[in-house]
């Protein structure tokens, strides 16, 4: 569960969002668009606690953001799965390790992270790359493997800051469709992009983001 | 079966992950770390060897002192035996004084027959020439410059005393040149400490800075604080403790070089002195205090980073 109330956020300088209100229940995929500059990388920032809203109040899964101490926000973290436009792999770690990473933090047993690492990599279609450097693979299958660590923790959420932004169209499908797969099994997905013509193709709700607010 | 281990063996497990890591960050380029060892290795034996050699000294001046600095008090010649017997024991019943020790004008006289070429010299006089001595000697707290001065300017002020000596010039030395060395140990100590924990913070941070997009994506996928810290405490833990496992080698090699040369001029002053090394228990604090310096420098630094703010992309 995803909700925004009356959320303002600026920054010195300028004003990323004025007054952003929109909710999504559990197990919806909503798309976030606008055009550059609107919010969206705000939006996704302010529910990973990333940054503080100036005003207005943010929920994630009945938690107030507005009340979590510090040191709470890597546990805010190993519940949301994040898909980034780069998709911020380790080089010098094997797709394995790179996908066992949250696992290993959570202090997640040996076997049980084997099994869980396989089995993301499977659903991406990349289980025969593990051992690879994932220097050595292509845009979109460094995008896959972020999107099998984003997955590995079973997260009731996924956010994803435009995961096709770097992807030709043909690819760019494979991933939403890969992204539709985690919400017919309930989980939360909301995906922040600018490339309308290729979400116009999938039957899901769409949040517009216009100076600094959501547009009804 | 619980999917995750217990918190505790988690905790442990993360821990050897970190030593692990740091371990082979350092074993990655091992000559440019060797020289970072080798710097701070050096950094901390140059005030640890003046405080070995001031520790030595000390015991120096400890030996010295069973030829402690003593007063001697030549008597006026007029007096009678019976004043001389009340002083000695007035000055036994001083506190400050260990022990009195008489020489008699006869006992004075044959010692100076029997080792002094002029002893025909004292025929000449009709009387007995040499005067009583009483050789006053300090308790042992009192045996410093001050207070032996103290002590010395009283006794001058008895009536019945007519010259006092005291001959304290080396030991007045000896304090002052090891409580100028003890201030200069400590001055050098504070600096090479604060230059121990730049040259690790800095070898960090260069280090670190390849590192940045490691420490974002780690945070940004949940990992704790402490998570990210500690392969990089590790680390500096690593530096401090090879480090001052040099400076050990190092003193140790520089004490053994000077012990020749050391046993010879002692030889010539009819005596035996071994220098001292750095006993195992100092070494071990040491070798705590280099790991803590180690410590202290890389929480400094990667605070730092950790301070920085996040980024997504």
């Amino acid at each position: 569960m995803i909700e925004f109330q009356n959320v303002a956020k600026n920054y010195p300088g300028h004003t990323a969002l004025i007054n952003a209100t929109f909710s999504m229940a559990s197990g919806d995929m909503a798309f976030l668009t606008g055009h550059s500059g609107a919010g969206k990388s705000t939006i996704l920032k302010l529910a990973m606690g990333i940054e503080k809203p100036t005003h207005g109040k943010i929920h994630i899964n009945q938690q107030d953001l507005s009340q979590l101490k510090k040191r709470h926000i890597p546990q805010l973290r190993s519940r949301i799965g994040m898909i980034y436009q780069n998709p911020q792999l380790l080089e010098n770690q094997t797709v394995f390790n790179n996908v066992a990473l949250p696992l290993l933090i959570q202090g997640y047993r040996h076997q049980e992270i084997k099994r869980r690492v396989q089995a993301a990599l499977d659903k991406v279609g990349l289980l025969s790359k593990e051992k690879l450097s994932p220097n050595s693979l292509s845009c979109g299958e460094q995008q896959r493997i972020g999107i099998a660590r984003a997955v590995v923790n079973k997260p009731s959420i996924l956010l994803a800051d435009e995961p096709t932004g770097n992807l030709d169209p043909d690819l760019s499908m494979d991933i939403l469709r890969l992204f539709e797969a985690f919400h017919l099994v309930g989980v939360t997905v909301l995906i922040a992009t600018h490339d309308l013509p290729l979400i116009a193709q999938m039957p899901y709700r769409m949040i517009i983001l216009q100076n600094g607010e959501v547009k009804k | 079966m619980t999917q995750r281990y217990p918190h505790f063996t988690h905790w442990f497990l993360s821990h050897g992950r970190a030593i692990r890591f740091a371990f082979n960050e350092l074993m990655r380029s091992p000559v440019a770390n060797f020289i970072t060892v080798c710097v701070i290795g050096i950094a901390i034996a140059l005030p640890l060897g003046f405080f070995i050699l001031l520790e030595n000294m000390q015991t120096a001046d400890s030996t010295w002192n069973t030829s402690a600095p003593t007063i001697s008090l030549y008597l006026k010649s007029d007096i009678t035996q019976t004043q001389v017997d009340s002083l000695i024991q007035t000055l036994r019943a001083n506190n400050n004084i260990k022990n009195v020790n008489y020489i008699s004008p006869e006992q004075g006289l044959k010692t100076f027959e029997k080792n002094s070429p002029f002893a025909d010299v004292v025929n000449l006089f009709q009387k007995n020439p040499i005067p009583g001595v009483l050789i006053i000697l300090p308790i042992k707290q009192d045996q410093n410059p001050t207070s032996i001065n103290t002590l010395y300017l009283a006794l001058k002020q008895l009536p019945t005393v007519d010259i006092a000596q005291l001959d304290m010039h080396w030991v007045t030395r000896l304090y002052d040149v090891i409580s100028v060395g003890e201030k200069v140990v400590r001055a050098l100590s504070v600096l090479f400490c604060f230059g121990v924990i730049l040259i690790i913070a800095h070898t960090l941070r260069s280090s670190l800075a390849s590192h940045i997009n490691e420490i974002q994506v780690m945070r940004l996928i949940g990992a704790t604080r402490a998570y990210i810290r500690r392969p990089l405490l590790y680390r500096g833990v690593l530096y401090g403790l090879l480090g001052g496992i040099i400076s050990w080698v190092l003193i140790n090699v520089f004490v053994m070089q000077i012990q020749p040369p050391i046993s010879q001029l002692a030889q010539t002053y009819h005596t035996i002195f071994h220098l001292q090394r750095i006993t195992f228990l100092q070494g071990s604090l040491l070798l705590i205090f280099s790991a803590l310096l180690g410590l202290i420098s890389a929480w400094l630094i990667i605070t730092q980073f950790l301070n920085m703010p996040e980024q997504m992309d």
